[in-house]
Formats: structure tokens, C-alpha cells, sequence
């Protein structure tokens, strides 16, 4: 039953984790010497974060354009080969070892530009493989799916009294605001939300509202905690279609089993 | 219990603690993520507190030989959003990377405000700086420049701002 958990999660961890891989093949040449993500200019500034961690050669070969094209094609491969893996066997840690591998070169090679889902694939990336590849005692799965249960109620909570101490959050002008930009935003609902601040109120304290008492979804009746959940769901497609945050949806609704599976857990030790 | 099941629970417990004193500000936290190189000690506070509200615009200008000025060229960095961006957004990258820059810039005007160099020389501005001198140039340029503008939305909330105004730089 444990590793239906797993399966789930790597099933929506990985549909995220391969639009994210291609995304990035698409805009490879951002990672060139005149683009964004110049290794030219990010050399620097990395190797001083390392301190004497960093070698010639390291450096070297994360600014080679072909590594880094190997490094997204196993970034996009892994997690698809991981849904043919048992949990807790020797194929499974290697390749998710080598996912992880991947993520942690990759994540050093870009240092700027990295959003929430980069931070959620890395973590459930860790978890993968300390938990569900190298670990060999069933209780580790448990650990794992609660530490991403955690992370993952600790970011809508967190998320929640961020809002909640915003003035502009709190007075609803927070809404319009950021969709209003051509970056998080689209025209037309720009244009309906204008003007019409009761709503924007409205929608934002629902937003923060919801966040700040997600953390409950572990400890709830299973019908209120689905509730919750599917709250989630549509928060982040409506997240992915006003603001285009795509990623979002995948890395963060690929915890929603380790919740669920928390929220069972704890209510039996309630129950009996 | 196994002791590598022992290690890992205490590694997972490390890390939940530090991810809750992250989210706080918590100052030797703050200090140590400089060296968070892989990025393991997640910022769940999205928008907030301070919600975005504007869109940044690369745009730079050519200083001729003859002392005169071009005009000001805009980088194209995005793409209009697409139907299908719910689903496939490549160009979001590339419009975070800008708004981390800008906002990696407007933090270090602040501490550096008498500082010039320690601005010019700071990774985000020879990042912008490195993208801009490699584009296309007159024929008879010897110097560039660049601005950081603000634009405030769809529906518009204000006029165009220069956030970030560099100095003209030579081409090599």
C-alpha cells in the first residue's frame, strides 16, 4: 500500500519534472554565453559560494553547452523510468540517485531565475532517493511521506502568513495587482477585476484564509480534507492558467498523497 | 532501528527545522543560505509579502563615435502568453530570471548607495550587462548603455519608471 503512495507521486512528480526538462531544452540558448544563464558570469559568483568546493574542472564542465544537454536529458529521463521501479530496490537508487545528481548540477549550474515547483521537485527529488531508493526498512517510506506532508503543509502555511501580514494583501489590492502584470497576469481578467474591490477582497482572504489553515488537511474528516485537497487543485490550475505558473501544479499536487497518507495515519492513532 | 534509518530521519528533521526558521528570517539562517548552493532551504512565501506589481523591460542604446546617442532598443526577453501556456510556458524562465535580477539590483542600490563600483561589478549587473553587449550594434558604436524600466500593467496604474540606469560601457 506504501508504494501505491510512491507510484502516485511519481507519476505527477514526473509529468511536471519532463514539461519543466523540455521546457529548458527549449530555451537552451538562454544558457549560452550572451544569455541569461551565462556560465560566463554565473562561474563567478558560484565559485565563491563554493569556496573550496569548487574545482577548475567542475566549473568547466558545468559551462559545457553539451554536459548540460545530457544533464536535461536525464533530468527528463529519470523520473519516467522511476514509474517502472519498485520502491527500496537497487534500480530504483540508482536512478533516482542519478536524478539527484542531476537536480543538484543542474540547480548549481542556473543559481538565478528558480521558482517554488524547482524547490518542491528538489525536495521530493531527496526524498526519492534517501527515503524510497537507498533505504532498505519500510519505515522509511513512512518518514519520507511524512516529511513531504510537511514541506508540503509549510508552504501553504507559510504562503498564508506571508499574504497575511501584506497590507496590500490584506486590503485585496494584492489580486488585481499581480494580475495585472503582463508577467503573472492575463488582459481580461486584469480588465474584469479592475475596479471591483469588494471581489478582489474577497478572493484574496479566501486565499489566505485557506492557506494559513491548510496545515489542518492532516487531521481532518477525510471528506473535509478532500475538500482541502481539491481546493488545491483548482488553486494551482487557476495558477497555471491566469499566471502561467504550469509547474506549480504538478510538484505541489504530487505531496497530496503523502498528505493523504498522513491524514490517515494520524486519525487512526486518534481513532484507535 | 537501523542506523541509515536513524540518519536519514535525523537529516529529515534538520532539514524541517530549518525550512520553518527560513520562512522567518531568522538571521544565521539568512546567513547561511548563502552557501546554499543547490538551493535546499525552500522559500515557500510567494508574493508576498510584497506582491508584484509591475513588469520589468530591458532596454539599451548606443553611444556613436561621433558623440551622438541612439535610440533606445528594447530587449525582447518574453513572449506574449499563449493559450497553451497553462500547460507548456518555457518563456516564464527567462521573466523570472529579469524580475530576480532587478530585484537582486534594487537590493544592492539600497546597501550601496555610495558605492558605485561594488553595483557594476555585483553578478546580477554583469549579468545584464553581459546580455546586452551581445547584441547587434551600429556600425559606429564604441559605448553602450542600458535601463531596468517598470511598466504597470494591462490596466495602466502609473507611467513607465527607470529602476535601474547603468553607465555607458565600451565595447571591447
Amino acid at each position: 500500500m506504501l508504494h501505491t503512495y510512491y507510484s502516485i507521486i511519481v507519476l505527477l512528480f514526473t509529468i511536471g519534472l519532463v514539461i519543466s526538462s523540455v521546457e529548458f531544452l527549449y530555451i537552451l540558448p538562454h544558457f549560452h554565453v550572451q544569455g541569461v544563464y551565462s556560465w560566463r558570469v554565473l562561474a563567478t559568483e558560484q565559485r565563491q559560494r563554493l569556496g573550496w568546493m569548487s574545482s577548475h574542472q567542475m566549473v568547466k564542465w558545468l559551462g559545457d553547452t553539451r554536459l548540460l544537454t545530457g544533464l536535461l536529458g536525464i533530468r527528463l529521463a529519470s523520473p519516467i523510468v522511476l514509474l517502472f521501479l519498485h520502491p527500496q530496490t537497487g534500480p530504483f537508487a540508482v536512478v533516482s540517485g542519478l536524478l539527484l545528481l542531476t537536480m543538484l548540477a543542474f540547480t548549481l549550474r542556473r543559481y538565478i531565475g528558480d521558482d517554488g515547483s524547482d524547490q518542491m521537485n528538489g525536495i521530493i527529488t531527496m526524498v526519492l532517493f534517501l527515503c524510497a531508493g537507498l533505504g532498505r526498512d519500510e519505515r522509511l517510506l513512512y518518514v519520507g511521506l511524512y516529511f513531504l506532508a510537511f514541506q508540503a503543509c509549510l508552504s501553504y502555511l507559510a504562503a498564508g502568513v506571508a499574504k497575511a501580514l501584506s497590507p496590500e494583501w490584506r486590503d485585496g489590492s494584492a489580486i488585481f495587482k499581480i494580475f495585472n502584470t503582463e508577467a503573472y497576469g492575463i488582459r481580461p481578467v486584469a480588465t474584469w477585476l479592475a475596479g471591483k474591490r469588494a471581489l478582489q477582497w474577497i478572493l484574496a482572504w479566501s486565499v489566505i484564509v485557506v492557506e494559513c489553515f491548510f496545515p489542518l488537511v492532516v487531521v481532518l474528516p477525510l471528506p473535509l480534507a478532500a475538500l482541502l485537497l481539491t481546493w488545491g487543485v483548482v488553486f494551482h490550475v487557476l495558477c497555471a492558467v491566469i499566471m502561467g505558473l504550469n509547474s506549480f501544479l504538478w510538484a505541489f499536487t504530487a505531496t497530496y498523497p503523502a498528505i493523504v497518507f498522513v491524514n490517515l495515519q494520524l486519525r487512526s492513532l486518534v481513532v484507535g | 532501528m537501523e542506523a541509515y534509518t536513524v540518519f536519514v530521519s535525523l537529516v529529515l528533521s534538520c532539514w524541517a527545522v530549518l525550512s520553518v526558521a527560513y520562512q522567518f528570517d531568522v538571521p544565521w539562517v539568512r546567513r547561511w543560505s548563502h552557501y546554499d548552493v543547490f538551493s535546499l532551504l525552500p522559500l515557500w512565501t510567494f508574493f508576498a509579502p510584497r506582491p508584484g506589481q509591475s513588469d520589468y523591460h530591458l532596454l539599451y542604446r548606443d553611444r556613436l563615435a561621433d558623440g551622438s546617442t541612439a535610440g533606445w532598443q528594447e530587449v525582447e526577453m518574453v513572449e506574449e502568453r499563449q493559450p497553451y501556456s497553462w500547460l507548456w510556458n518555457p518563456e516564464k524562465r527567462s521573466k523570472k530570471v529579469l524580475t530576480d535580477v532587478v530585484q537582486l539590483l534594487i537590493d544592492l542600490a539600497a546597501h550601496s548607495q555610495h558605492d558605485r563600483v561594488a553595483l557594476i561589478l555585483s553578478t546580477p549587473y554583469v549579468l545584464v550587462l553581459n546580455v546586452v553587449m551581445s547584441l547587434p550594434r551600429h556600425a559606429q558604436a564604441t559605448h553602450r548603455q542600458f535601463v531596468i524600466a517598470q511598466t504597470f500593467g494591462y490596466v495602466r496604474r502609473g507611467d513607465p519608471e527607470v529602476v535601474i540606469k547603468a553607465d555607458f560601457h565600451r565595447f571591447c
